[in-house]
């Protein structure tokens, strides 16, 4: 106890910092809110997770600083040598010091907010959360322990082990991005990422353990390291020098090292079956330049003719896009056709056009992709890259106009069905509203990012149809004129945009659900033979997480192929990147299979996407986002 | 000379050189393959733009090795003892990093222009910008970072000041950081302009990087180098805590003036605006005629409103004509830099009804105009009843059954909640919302009013109504502290002078006699019954099933287009916006039963009810929301 006492002497500045933090928080509920009429959403609205646990681990690693380099910089070491217990068992109780000192910081958070929310309580809802809160404060006692675990082994190498904690998080993010199985695991990050379903607060308890076990095993690194504090032999003044060089070197390589590991056993699951174990390897291609009024195109020779092609018509597609966007053409453009991107067919980027020859399907008329990208080009040209700045609010008009501009002049004008029918699809199954559409990322959340594309054309065609075909450049004039208000987003830079291109935005707006609503009527037909799926979430013996696909009449998918047709998409949670989706085909029985590692964090959202058979639509139907927990 | 100072440097930061330059080629190896594999990006010479970060890192490194990790150790006073000038100790010491840093600049982008070769096509004028910005923000990274060393424990605050000072310039001359010189020069186009050299910005970037090396060298100089001397000793731990206690208090104190700010009105650009009002700024949009009388009408009666709440200003009022609308639908609208009430409704439409459209501005108003407090629940019937008081008010002594379908409404609701006796029931305000509906305890709301309208006399129900819902409510605890000494309760008897149990008393009384003259109608109004129930497997996911029976007789002047809403809640909420509520309609004449085409995830909030529209009472009637959780 006396122990005790003196590392929580010790730490008293850092819990009155604690206490400083709170107060503030705390004063600055009371001078901008109500405290009675303050609820728990109120507290979680605009929070941001990762950032309050990155707070969390800073504090951490600064008193874990403060309990292993205090005693050296005051030399007390020979003190704690004077008493009767052993180094470990001080190390265990700096540790349990610090806990404390961090455990008083969560729960002292708690019991200056749950007043708020007693206050608060209103005759339709009495619930004071216990089912949220409860878990994750179990939760964060045991993270906080973690964080300190780490944050004491670490600060026996000084300020080189907030160095080390960099490196991990820059190394296990990379490692996420290159989707490496298990690499969430190891985020002390990840716990940032709430996920609630209903009001339950959803523990990721693999993540937890996991977590915990390696930084047991760091501990006790920690722990044999402060037993040889200040006991070094006189005779080590070389490794004394050399601590530092190599603890950096050796942390550079050991990360190199495991990046490297972590790439040979990367994704498991998505490999193709092997074969007979050899890995045949092809030459790249040399690449050839040709050169047009408007264009330099670069292309590989094994594909000249299909290239060439496209060249030749490069220049008329070029003046057709201009034409209808009232641009003039300013600089030479770039069109890279060396692209084997499997998720586009085409992407541009001021000045810059990057194509994939080899893309199957409706993308695979290029001057039509051509065209579409020229599109993306000359509204960025026009606004002075003032749409694309505005990205999320803009990008449905973006994708629209260019798909407008591909189908109409580019595509024979029977293909526009293939296109109208997914917008049809959308309208008539899902409750879409304007306020959807000019908000890319929630229409990613709540529907697909995809729609950009479809019911950003069926906008564009609107706008067209009710104010001609100036319509469009005008609007993008509009985005750029250099007076306009620049915090503007969502609807209201859409306000603002019409208004000062001299068009109204409820008559556009009107004028595109008129339009979605004709194509439903004249699609209803072809609509009412479509299939209604659901998704029924089931997991086998070994474990795996699968969505068996029926019909919502209960019947079982009958004649589709599912490989072929059904395709069921997951992810974690709602605010989970598009990159971090995982689309899996059903198989012979319907099912769509996947591992349950992917989703460490105890909750899982599906979506049924399906492709009609012989209609070419231009994307397949995606279906509605279920969240629900990952079943035992 | 200069050689032996090279070379104790070297010595002395070998590793954290060979660290940086392996970083700096690995890391560039790293991007490039990590770009190369997604092949998403455009360009390859996008890894530069990656690598550029890296270069800002390396540079704090390299500032922190070579300057902050010597003065604070204070082995600078053995070079300062050695016969050479300090700015030439200094120099060295720049120069040998800045050496340091060119060549991962230079080694990353010779790299990058080889990767490239094969899909891009370089020109000597598009190296040469993409050498000027890349190694021009290099040059400038390193200068920062080395000169803010010479600030020692004070680099934090400078750091702070600095990142503060650029915040507020984004928000005063409204930029991005892309849109700042120095990271513009490495920001989105970097890999694509190949024709115009960003002159301003190299040009400022290069000022910068000027006053930069002259800080450093005048703080390494000044005073024979005693300044930077004192400014490199360590910062005691209270030091830092109080430093960190220092900024949390700035930062708090930046959000509360932040959000204590007053928000500018937000005004359309475009339609009719009221005329000859003297508070009421409201605009119809798109102008027309017709736009234009409704915005003096409104004008006119959100004038008169004001008048009798004593209100001294009004909030902007501009509505949108939304065709597509159904006539009874209100949209509202939100600016979050602005404040006002935004509205698209189908003003155009012949069924639209403008005291439905008063009914909806006169919650909005008050709720704007009373920062929201009047929201309470244990006044919320005031401002609920207030709604549909403002807009059908008359002579005070005129019966209750003037307004045949809002005493229907506060009958039937009453009825349905198990009445309100006490004051206390006052408090379960929103449970009876969840219960009959919002306009049905709008109705109930309505009738309190006109009952205490001609027990106390107008005036002192004007006096409360003002108190409540226009009185000074700023948004801080000052305004609950005074509720807490001024409940509701004391404040409806100092200011009508009735006692408020008393007062609850006489309105049943009177609401009784009401039941009696109107049984026939109020008997013809159904009560909607129906079951929702999940099945599937618990923990995966289920079904809904419903179950509706519709009142015998089917169709009625209080019955008819019956459906089942419903809607996934969010957490901790157990209701669902109008806007974002799903429909299914249900048959008026026979038993309706199914499945809805929802699957719904194990753990998932639901709430639903049975609905049908009642044109007799002007609103809709429903069976009572409910919220559950899916097993």
């Amino acid at each position: 106890m006396a122990l005790l006492r003196k590392e929580l002497r010790a730490l008293r500045p850092f819990l009155w910092l604690i206490l400083i933090i709170e107060v503030l928080e705390v004063m600055m509920q009371l001078m901008t809110k109500y405290p009675d009429q303050f609820s728990l959403s109120e507290v979680f609205t605009d929070f941001d997770g990762t950032l309050a646990y990155l707070m969390l681990l800073i504090i951490a690693f600064a008193i874990g600083q403060t309990l292993i380099q205090r005693e050296k910089s005051e030399e007390t070491l020979e003190f704690i040598d004077s008493l009767p217990v052993s180094r470990a068992r001080v190390y265990w109780t700096k540790w349990f010091a610090g806990f404390l000192v961090l455990a008083f910081y969560l729960i002292i958070g708690l019991v200056f907010i749950l007043p708020f929310q007693i206050l608060s309580l209103t005759s339709d809802d009495r619930s004071l959360y216990v089912e949220f809160w409860w878990p994750m404060l179990i939760m964060d006692l045991i993270v906080v322990g973690i964080y300190l675990m780490l944050g004491m082994a670490l600060a026996f190498f000084g300020r080189f082990g907030l160095l080390a904690a960099a490196f991990y998080l820059i190394g296990i993010w990379m490692l996420k991005e290159y989707e490496v199985p298990g690499a969430k695991r190891f985020d002390p990050l990840e716990f940032g990422k709430f996920n609630v379903i209903g009001n339950t607060f959803i523990v990721p308890w693999g993540i937890v353990w996991s977590q915990l076990i390696f930084s047991l095993a760091i501990g006790f690194i920690g722990q044999f390291a402060f037993e040889r504090l200040g006991r070094s032999d006189h005779g080590d003044g070389f490794w004394k020098r050399a601590a530092t060089p190599i603890f950096v070197l050796g942390l550079f390589f050991a990360f190199a090292a495991w990046f490297v590991a972590g790439i040979i056993t990367f994704d498991e699951e998505d490999l193709p079956p092997p074969s007979d174990g050899s890995t045949v390897s092809f030459p790249s291609w040399e690449t050839t330049r040709a050169k047009t009024d408007h264009f330099v195109f670069i292309y590989p020779n094994s594909q000249a003719r299909a290239a060439e092609a496209l060249i030749a018509e490069a220049d008329e597609i070029h003046d057709t896009v201009t034409d209808f966007l009232g641009a003039e053409p300013q600089r030479e453009l770039v069109v890279d056709l060396t692209s084997a991107s499997p998720r586009h067919a085409g992407t541009a980027y001021w000045g810059r056009i990057r194509m994939n020859l080899q893309s199957k399907g409706l993308e695979s008329r290029l001057p039509a992709v051509l065209g579409h990208e020229l599109c993306h080009i000359y509204i960025d040209q026009l606004s002075d890259n003032k749409v694309s700045d505005k990205f999320n609010a803009t990008r449905f008009f973006h994708e629209g106009l260019a798909s407008l501009v591909e189908y109409r002049f580019f595509r024979p004008p029977e293909e526009l069905a293939q296109i109208r029918r997914v917008a049809a699809a959308a309208h008539d199954r899902e409750e879409i509203r304007f306020e959807d559409l000019v908000s890319s990322s929630r229409l990613s959340e709540e529907f697909a990012a995809e729609w950009v594309y479809p019911l950003g054309e069926v906008f564009a065609a609107a706008i067209v149809e009710t104010w001609g075909d100036e319509a469009p450049r005008n609007l993008i004039r509009a985005f750029g004129r250099p007076d306009a208000p620049r915090n503007l987003n969502g609807m209201v830079l859409w306000q603002d945009t019409f208004q000062a291109a001299g068009y109204d935005l409820e008559a556009a707006i009107a004028a595109f659900f008129t339009l979605l609503d004709e194509t439903v009527e004249s699609e209803r037909e072809w609509l009412d033979s479509l299939p209604d799926f659901r998704g029924q979430l089931i997991t086998d013996e070994s474990g795996r997480i699968g969505v068996r696909v029926r019909t919502t009449d209960g019947d079982p998918i009958g004649k589709l192929q599912p490989r072929r047709q059904l395709m069921v998409r997951f992810r974690a949670g709602p605010g989970t990147p598009e990159t971090e989706y995982v689309v899996r085909n059903a198989d012979r029985d319907g099912v769509a299979w996947v591992s349950r590692d992917r989703f460490p964090g105890g909750a899982i959202n599906f979506q049924v996407i399906y492709s009609p058979k012989g209609d070419d639509l231009m994307m397949p139907l995606f279906g509605p986002w279920i969240g629900t927990r990952v079943p035992n | 000379m200069i050689g032996a100072l090279l070379r104790k440097e070297l010595r002395q930061h070998w590793w954290a050189f060979l660290l940086v330059l392996l970083l700096s080629l690995f890391g560039f190896l790293l991007i490039l393959l990590f770009t190369m594999a997604q092949d998403q990006s455009g360009s390859r010479l996008f890894v530069l733009q990656i690598h550029a970060y890296f270069l800002g890192i390396f540079s704090l490194i390299l500032g922190n090795r070579l300057v902050v990790a010597e003065y604070s150790a204070k082995t600078q006073l053995f070079l300062e003892s050695l016969p050479l000038p300090r700015e030439r100790v200094v120099l060295v010491k720049y120069g040998l990093g800045l050496g340091v840093i060119l060549l991962c600049a230079g080694t990353a982008l010779g790299l990058g222009i080889l990767a490239g070769a094969r899909t891009e096509v370089f020109t000597p004028r598009f190296i040469g910008i993409l050498a000027s910005r890349y190694l021009g923000f290099a040059v400038f990274a390193y200068t920062f970072f080395f000169a803010m060393g010479f600030l020692g424990r004070y680099r934090f605050i400078a750091y702070g000041l600095l990142l503060a000072a650029l915040i507020l310039l984004m928000r005063i001359k409204d930029l991005s950081w892309g849109e700042f010189s120095f990271f513009y020069l490495v920001g989105g186009t970097l890999p694509f302009e190949r024709e115009e050299f960003p002159l301003t910005e190299l040009a400022v970037t290069g000022g910068l990087t000027l006053a930069f090396f002259f800080l450093a060298l005048g703080l390494a100089v000044t005073r024979e180098g005693s300044v930077s001397s004192l400014l490199g000793e360590k910062m005691s731990h209270r030091d830092k805590i109080t430093l960190t206690a220092l900024i949390f208090g700035i930062l708090s104190a930046t959000f509360i003036l932040e959000e204590t700010k007053e928000k500018e009105p937000y005004r359309m650009g475009d339609g009719a605006t009221a005329k000859k009002t003297s508070l009421a700024e409201v605009t119809v949009a798109p102008a027309s005629r017709e736009a234009q009388d409704l915005a003096n009408r409104l004008g006119s009666d959100l004038d008169a409103m004001a008048d009798f709440l004593e209100l001294a200003e009004l909030p902007t009022i501009s509505i949108r004509a939304r065709t597509d609308f159904d006539p009874d639908r209100y949209e509202h609208g939100f600016v979050a830099e602005a404040e006002g009430v935004i509205l698209r409704t189908n003003f155009e439409d012949e069924e639209w009804s403008y005291a439905r459209c008063l009914e909806q501005l006169s919650g909005d108003v008050v709720e704007l105009a009373s920062n929201r407090r009047a929201m309470k629940e244990d006044r919320f019937w005031v401002i609920d009843g207030f709604s549909v008081y403002w807009p059908h008010q008359g002579e005070a002594n005129r019966p209750l059954d003037a307004d045949r379908h809002l005493l229907l409404r506060a009958l039937y609701g009453t009825e349905q909640i198990g009445g309100i006796r006490e004051p206390e029931d006052l408090h379960r305000w929103f449970l009876f919302q969840r219960t009959v509906g919002h306009q049905i305890t709008a109705g109930i709301g309505w009738s309190l009013l006109r009952v205490l309208e001609q027990e106390a006399g107008r005036e002192p129900a004007r006096a409360f109504m003002q108190s409540v819902l226009a009185g000074d409510t700023p948004r801080n605890v000052t305004t609950t502290i005074r509720d807490f000494q001024d409940p509701i309760e004391k404040r409806f008897q100092r200011l009508t002078g009735l006692d408020l149990a008393a007062f609850l008393d006489t309105w049943n009384a009177e609401l009784d006699e009401w039941r009696e003259t109107l049984a026939d109608d109020l008997a013809s109004i159904p009560r909607l019954e129906g079951e929702l129930q999940f099945s599937g497997e618990p923990g995966g996911t289920s079904l809904a099933e419903y179950h509706f029976a519709p009142p015998p007789g089917g169709e009625s002047p209080f019955f008819e287009r019956p459906v089942l809403l419903y809607g996934g809640t969010n957490p901790f909420q157990n209701s669902v916006p109008e806007s974002q509520t799903l429909r299914h309609p249900l048959s008026a004449d026979e038993v309706s039963e199914g499945v809805l085409r929802e699957t719904w995830g194990s753990g998932s909030g639901i709430t639903w009810t049975f609905a049908a529209d009642s044109p007799g009472l002007r609103c809709r009637l429903i069976s009572g929301w409910r919220h559950e959780f899916v097993p």
